[in-house]
């Protein structure tokens, strides 16, 4: 059974396996047919031309820079907003909770022609900002942090005003703290989904040196023709980032996913 | 006491500004002619949307997304319940399955297109070499609407089977022990036990899932561009191309708004579903 297991898991893999093999192969033993799976020896020059002929660190510091930039942001806001609606009692709590919410509802693509327009006319077509600005909130982290807030205890906010502590103070020595795995499992969570969005960087830059490194890699392939060797080391370059992250984070991805409060 | 409207605003400064503001005015230029600056000229009523209804793309970007989530949603659905059934019980030494099976999360849209563009070459590619077939996936008219498919089919596993396996892991080990007790055989427990009991979480994978698949656009733009001769425009490709291409922010507003509409439809009806078949423990 086990053995099943993992040749299973092996054939779920292998497209990166795959690319990771093509990688290392040179342009002769890619053309052979039948295809082969493994090089017959490390072919490293498809790795030199991607780092050589290509603004592929651009592409990453810029990926890398908006991913944190507008996580971090995320988290602000969604704490914030989370915070407001678990340790406040006010009139209109319940209804902007749904407000948020409600932009569940809308999906993301359908509203690039407007942002887009919204966007350059702030003239912040080919900037940094103008990728963060329409990702710096999130109703989905919004909503998971709430419910991470409903847990914390009341005596805690009690014991904190008592010693004359303020909700900014509160806020930031206790309930943030207190949250740290949550906050920790969102930030990875949020960091990878960043890494690989493709379809907004995509329509609000056009300079080269702003390309994230998802919209760059799709056009190493009007390079000559197609030179797959070079296109799958690239692949494999872009890929390292978020392979890391997700198995070495893998506690607190599986943790974010199922404390999105699914249950059943 | 405006405290906690302090804590609210940057949320909802962002919020409004770029999901609720752009909704409302994709609606209002829908009725609206567009200059190239993103301004409304002229109110056209319901000229556009008339249009809309009267333009063969509809029917067609339609039918080509369809097609995709209909291969799509079965595809990714059924596979990641059989991985997650495979995966369920721990063992030593599942971590490491479990990992490769959930691996495509890790992998993002264009990496995944980028390697099956390879893998689905018609001379050297993997795939066809592996099933002895000989098809030309992204050049034919038939298949490369399949061909997409395919690939977005492995790239929903990943989240797909870590919702599934945390819900599987959640059904209540003394059910599953009385029900063998009396008698009953794996597939029993499963009809009977499991599945109902994991069906929120299929819930909301399937509604989820769904709306992704109407909304393909990723794979189309970067691969085949709408082609062969239209056979994989879906319907965010078009609304991409009426505005994009065509400059026609105006019609452009009011596909998406469409496309917004016929979403909502199919959306309801998964919750039909929800009525008849979740069962809430």
């Amino acid at each position: 059974m086990p053995a099943v297991c993992i040749l299973t898991g092996l054939a779920v893999i292998f497209p990166v396996i795959y690319c990771l093999g093509v990688s290392f192969m040179s342009p002769d033993q890619l053309s052979t047919y039948p295809p082969k799976l493994f090089p017959n020896e490390f072919y490293w020059e498809n790795y030199k031309i991607v780092f050589t002929s290509t603004p592929i660190l651009r592409f990453m510091w810029n990926s890398f820079f908006i991913a944190f930039v507008c996580t971090v942001g995320r988290l602000i806001t969604s704490s914030l907003a989370a915070y407001s609606f678990v340790f406040f009692d006010y009139k209109g709590k319940h209804f902007w909770f749904l407000f948020i919410l409600g932009t569940m509802m809308i999906p993301g693509d359908m509203l690039i022609i407007t942002n887009y327009i919204t966007v350059a006319k702030l003239d912040l077509i080919d900037t940094y900002a103008g990728v963060m600005v329409v990702m710096l909130a999130s109703a989905v982290y919004m909503f998971v942090l709430r419910q991470h807030f409903l847990t914390i205890p009341k005596e805690f906010k009690d014991a904190a005003f008592v010693d004359g502590c303020g909700h900014l103070r509160f806020y930031l020595s206790v309930v943030l703290p207190v949250s740290r795995p949550i906050l920790s499992s969102i930030f990875i969570a949020s960091f990878i989904n960043l890494w690989n969005t493709y379809l907004w960087p995509l329509m609000v830059t056009n300079a080269e040196e702003m390309r994230t490194v998802q919209v760059g890699i799709t056009m190493l392939q009007f390079e000559e023709s197609m030179v797959y060797g070079p296109v799958m080391a690239g692949v494999i370059v872009i890929l390292i980032p978020s392979i890391f992250v997700f198995l070495v984070f893998q506690k607190q991805l599986v943790f974010s996913i199922t404390s999105s409060g699914i249950k059943g | 006491m405006i405290k906690p409207y302090l804590f609210l605003l940057p949320c909802l400064f962002f919020v409004v500004l770029f999901t609720y503001y752009p909704f409302v005015k994709i609606i209002y230029l829908g009725f609206t002619l567009v200059n190239i600056n993103g301004d409304p000229v002229e109110f056209v009523w319901l000229e556009n949307y008339i249009e809309v209804f009267k333009d063969e793309s509809l029917v067609k970007t339609l039918l080509n997304t369809l097609k995709y989530t209909v291969i799509t949603i079965p595809g990714t659905f059924v596979i990641s319940l059989v991985l997650a059934l495979l995966a369920e019980k721990k063992r030593p030494g599942s971590k490491i399955y479990q990992i490769m099976f959930a691996f495509p999360m890790a992998v993002s849209m264009s990496s995944t297109v980028m390697i099956f563009q390879l893998l689905m070459n018609p001379t050297i590619g993997m795939l066809n070499y592996l099933t002895g077939l000989n098809i030309d996936w992204f050049g034919s008219e038939k298949y490369a609407m399949v061909g997409i498919a395919i690939l977005s089919t492995w790239m929903g596993i990943g989240v797909n089977f870590l919702f599934l396996l945390a819900s599987l892991r959640n059904v209540p080990d003394d059910l599953l022990e009385a029900a063998s007790l009396e008698g009953a055989n794996y597939v029993q427990q499963f009809v009977k036990i499991k599945f109902p009991l994991i069906t929120p979480t299929v819930f909301f994978l399937l509604c989820t899932d769904l709306i992704g698949a109407l909304m393909v656009f990723g794979p189309v733009m970067i691969l085949t561009q709408g082609g062969p001769m239209g056979a994989t425009e879906t319907m965010i490709y078009w609304m991409y191309t009426e505005a994009f291409d065509r400059g026609k922010y105006g019609y452009g507003s009011a596909v998406a708004v469409v496309i917004f509409m016929i979403v909502m439809i199919f959306t309801l009806l998964t919750f039909i579903y929800e009525r008849r078949g979740v069962h809430y423990s």
